[in-house]
């Protein structure tokens, strides 16, 4: 890792905490926990007309309709079909909730300051406004995202050069 | 009726009464101490209809005769005496520290009138208003005296028609008394007074047999302006102090005292210098002191013949209100009406739309099955049934009559004719038509509009209608209906019409239209919604400034409504609204296009056809046009605008459905309507609000959310794309071309 801390330690300290971890492709993601509302199974999308690709649709969340975005699209990865693993990851944003398309999620990891990064420069390969840091816990490194940055940062600049 | 009762205090009371009970079964039944406790207890059970404080004296007495005098069968009895006892005593205590001899009362009216029972009339009750118990009351208190008023008001104008009415007057006297002895209890003492000679002037009124005059009238209507002024300022007052004045308070207190001489002072009145001053008072115009009766005694020698006769001419014709209104507007809220929280109520409607749907995603998969299950389906259709009875109750419970709105129009009618000068007959009909509550009020602000721009540019002058060979009287005509599953509002002028060359004149000044365009009749009036067009040669106090049909027009569409007018020079116009029963609930088409569903409302929805090879044109090679029964409507093909695959692409195989919104038209190319459907619409989220032509989603049948257009929203994106494609360049550049000369104004 040739990371370069941009971040001062006590605002990494604020981000220790438990984190849900999911899969995008090979690289493992996490967001925090306390964002997380629930994880429902892949189900019928409703595509909303004129709107950006990684916007799925809608679902109906007993009787709501909860817009779904492509988490692999937001991020710049490629699309993939859905598979039995495939889920969608409700967020609640500022009073919103919002589903988050992953292909699959893996545990709840609790992850201390210690343990957490700054996000590197990428220079402008990637853009690192929707990155709280990155995690390393278990001998694997985890990409912590900031859901409500990457929810409202319409213009996001691909993130698929980094390999792990 | 909002329960103004101290939920503490009433639990108190409550529980005490319990124990109480359960130690006098343990009592010897013809003991003294028992029968005393007893009569106690009973009292303390109807502690709303007595005086609490006596009452609980009695029950308190009687427990502490009681727990002397006690011995033998029960020593439990005797403790727990000792505790109701002391709890009795802080209870009293606590109330004489309010020093109040009120009980908890079941509302303010009620309360209001036991203080007044009790003498309490007239007294300016300065020291009250430090109590807690009074600020609750006071918002329970701005809700009643709104509702007095509202029929105060809507008595005291059938009294300008029908004089004598005995039914109205008592509805004024009761709606005048209610107020003051609410006011008097709260301590408001201005509302008090005010409400008092008010009252006073009624009970003159009914008590001398004589008559209220127009003048009367105008006072009465005042004082409620002024009690309603003063009404509304009591929710940010803290307690105990009194609400300001409004300027013509002195004024009309004078008069009402004494406006059984004289009515004179009403006219003068600072504040209203010229609102009152109407047609037959106008030649008079020195009456300082001209001794005019406010109300007149029918005895001949006290009375100018020729001036009353006018006057019954004048209130006849100024204000007519049909028949239906005391009924509704007289009667108080009685003991049969709920007061219920709005949002709870919006919930309950929104729930039953839910259940709808829901049951209707169980009967589907249902029918899947029924073939082997006979019940299923039998108890799936009686569900069904049950759901829809529930469904149309609860959408009865936010529904009201107009008869509100009718009569606030009425007044302002009245006001506005007597401001102008000119005579105006208002006839009103429908006003019972029910309608969702929130689009009442919605439409309170278009109907205003409406009937200002009908007294202002629609009715002329008597001596110009006369010249026309019309009756100098105008008339007005406000109708409700329901048709075809919508609410109609119709107002309706016998006046001069619309002038359509003075708009499209107006419009090509305003750059609205190119000059030299051939535009329909249609589309020259729908010309008068645009914002800052007026025909008004003069801007007035009350129209011209050309802000009021606009509104109209945004006020409508914003309720998913319609907007037509017709007109015909010199006989008239007739303002026709068309809006959904209710908000709640969207009647919508279901549309398919490719594999994609849509909603569209209904109510956009001009007819549907399979567009004829023949009847579809481009322009400039893209911007197609379909003919349809002699009107141009830009063709917009939905899988195009929406990016949709695997839709028919050709317009001969596909359907063409003709939309309005927002004065536009066009006509959208679906592959086909799969139906009607009812839909409850929901937000999609911050995320997705401003998505252009896209109003929400609704859960269908299937149990996928489906997205419901937005006409408004679809114009302007078609709009946006036409001038996209041709620019007003081009288009002025093309005007030769027939296509190009006949587009309508309002969307190129």
């Amino acid at each position: 890792m040739t990371a370069q801390a941009t971040l001062e330690p006590n605002r990494l300290k604020d981000r220790a905490g438990k984190y849900l971890t999911f899969v995008l492709g090979d690289e493992y993601y996490g967001l925090e926990i306390q964002k997380v509302r629930e994880i429902v199974a892949m189900m019928h999308i409703t595509p909303v007309p004129r709107t950006q690709p990684f916007i799925r649709g809608v679902i109906n969340l007993r009787g709501h309709a909860i817009p779904v975005m492509d988490l692999r699209l937001k991020l710049g990865l490629p699309p993939v079909e859905p598979t039995a693993m495939t889920c969608i990851v409700i967020v609640a944003v500022r009073d919103d909730n919002v589903g988050m398309i992953v292909d699959r999620v893996c545990d709840v990891t609790d992850i201390s300051a210690r343990d957490i990064d700054g996000v590197p420069s990428f220079g402008t390969q990637v853009d690192s406004s929707v990155l709280l840091g990155i995690g390393k816990t278990g001998g694997r490194v985890t990409i912590l995202l900031d859901m409500g940055m990457v929810i409202s940062n319409n213009e996001i600049e691909s993130l698929k050069a980094r390999n792990s | 009726m909002i329960l103004a009762t101290d939920p503490c205090d009433a639990n108190a009371v409550a529980q005490l009464g319990d124990r109480l009970s359960g130690i006098l079964r343990n009592m010897e039944p013809t003991s003294r101490e028992a029968k005393l406790l007893a009569l106690g207890l009973s009292g303390m059970r109807n502690i709303e209809t007595l005086d609490g404080a006596a009452v609980l004296n009695a029950v308190a007495s009687a427990v502490a005769v009681s727990s002397e005098n006690l011995c033998g069968p029960a020593e439990q009895s005797l403790d727990s005496l000792e505790i109701v006892a002391a709890a009795i005593q802080g209870l009293l205590e606590s109330e004489q520290k309010q020093s109040s001899p009120t009980p908890p009362a079941p509302s303010v009216t009620d309360a209001a009138n036991a203080s007044v029972a009790r003498g309490g009339e007239g007294r300016a009750n300065a020291g009250m208003g430090t109590y807690g118990w009074e600020r609750e009351l006071i918002p329970a208190f701005i809700v009643e005296a709104s509702d007095h008023l509202t029929a105060a008001e809507s008595a005291i104008l059938l009294l300008e028609v029908t004089p004598d009415d005995a039914e109205s007057i008592n509805a004024a006297l009761r709606a005048f008394h209610t107020i003051k002895g609410s006011a008097g209890l709260l301590g408001v003492s201005r509302i008090q007074t005010l409400a008092h000679q008010a009252e006073t002037f009624v009970i003159q009124a009914r008590d001398g047999n004589a008559r209220i005059s127009r003048g009367g009238v105008d006072l009465l209507l005042q004082s409620c302006d002024a009690i309603k002024s003063m009404v509304d300022q009591l929710g940010a007052l803290p307690p105990g102090e009194e609400p300001l004045p409004p300027s013509n308070m002195e004024t009309l207190l004078q008069c009402l005292s004494a406006g059984m001489e004289s009515d004179d002072a009403v006219d003068d009145s600072p504040s209203q210098p010229s609102t009152t001053r109407s047609l037959d008072h106008a030649d008079a115009a020195p009456q300082a002191s001209s001794g005019r009766c406010a109300i007149r005694s029918e005895k001949p020698q006290t009375l100018p013949v020729d001036d009353i006769v006018m006057r019954g001419d004048a209130t006849k014709a100024t204000t007519r209100a049909t028949p239906s209104q005391p009924s509704h507007a007289s009667t108080p809220v009685g003991d049969t009406t709920l007061r219920v929280n709005i949002e709870r109520l919006d919930e309950v409607v929104n729930l039953v739309g839910e259940l709808v749907i829901a049951q209707s995603i169980v009967a589907r998969h249902a029918s899947a099955l029924a073939d082997d299950h006979g019940n299923l389906a039998r108890s799936i259709t009686h569900a069904g049934t049950i759901v829809r009875q529930l469904q149309g109750l609860a959408m009865s419970l936010r529904m009201v009559p107009f008869t509100g709105t009718f009569h606030k129009m009425s007044r302002l009618v009245r006001d506005l004719t007597h401001q102008s000068g000119k005579a105006v007959a208002f006839h009103t009909s429908g006003e019972e038509t029910e309608i969702d509550r929130n689009m009442v009020q919605a439409l309170n602000d278009p109907l205003m509009h409406m009937i200002r721009n009908a007294l202002d540019h629609g009715i002329e002058p008597a001596a110009d209608r006369v010249r026309c060979g019309k009756s100098p009287t105008g008339s007005l005509h406000l109708r409700a209906y329901h048709a075809a599953g919508a609410v109609v509002v119709e107002l309706e002028d016998d006046g001069r019409g619309l002038d359509r060359d003075k708009i499209l004149g107006q419009a090509i000044r305003r750059g609205l239209v190119e000059a030299g365009r051939d535009l329909s009749d249609d589309d020259v009036y729908s010309l008068i919604f645009c914002p800052g067009l007026s025909t008004a040669d003069k801007v007035t106090a009350v129209s011209g400034r050309g802000v009021g049909m606009d509104v109209v027009r945004r006020n409508v569409e914003s309720l998913r409504g319609h907007i037509a007018v017709t007109t015909q020079p010199g006989a008239g116009t007739t303002i026709t609204l068309r809006v959904p029963l209710t908000m709640a609930i969207l009647d919508a088409m279901l549309l398919r296009v490719g594999q994609q569903q849509y909603l569209l409302p209904t109510i956009a929805i001009q007819r549907s056809f399979r567009p004829d090879p023949d009847s579809i044109s481009t322009v400039a090679g893209r911007a197609e046009m379909v003919m349809l029964q002699g009107t141009l409507y830009p063709l917009v093909r939905l899988y195009k605008l929406f990016d949709i695959d695997g839709a028919i692409t050709d317009p001969n195989q596909a359907l063409g459905i003709a939309i309005e919104g927002a004065g536009k038209r066009c006509v959208l190319m679906v592959d086909e309507i799969l139906g009607q459907q009812q839909a409850v619409i929901k937000s999609l989220g911050e995320t997705l609000a401003d998505v252009q032509g896209v109003a929400g989603g609704a859960i269908l049948n299937d149990g996928h959310v489906g997205i419901v257009l937005d006409v408004v929203g679809l114009m302007q994106l078609v709009h946006g794309q036409l001038t996209g494609v041709t620019p007003p360049a081009t288009a002025a550049s093309s005007s030769s071309d027939p296509i190009a000369t006949a587009v309508p104004g309002s969307w190129s």
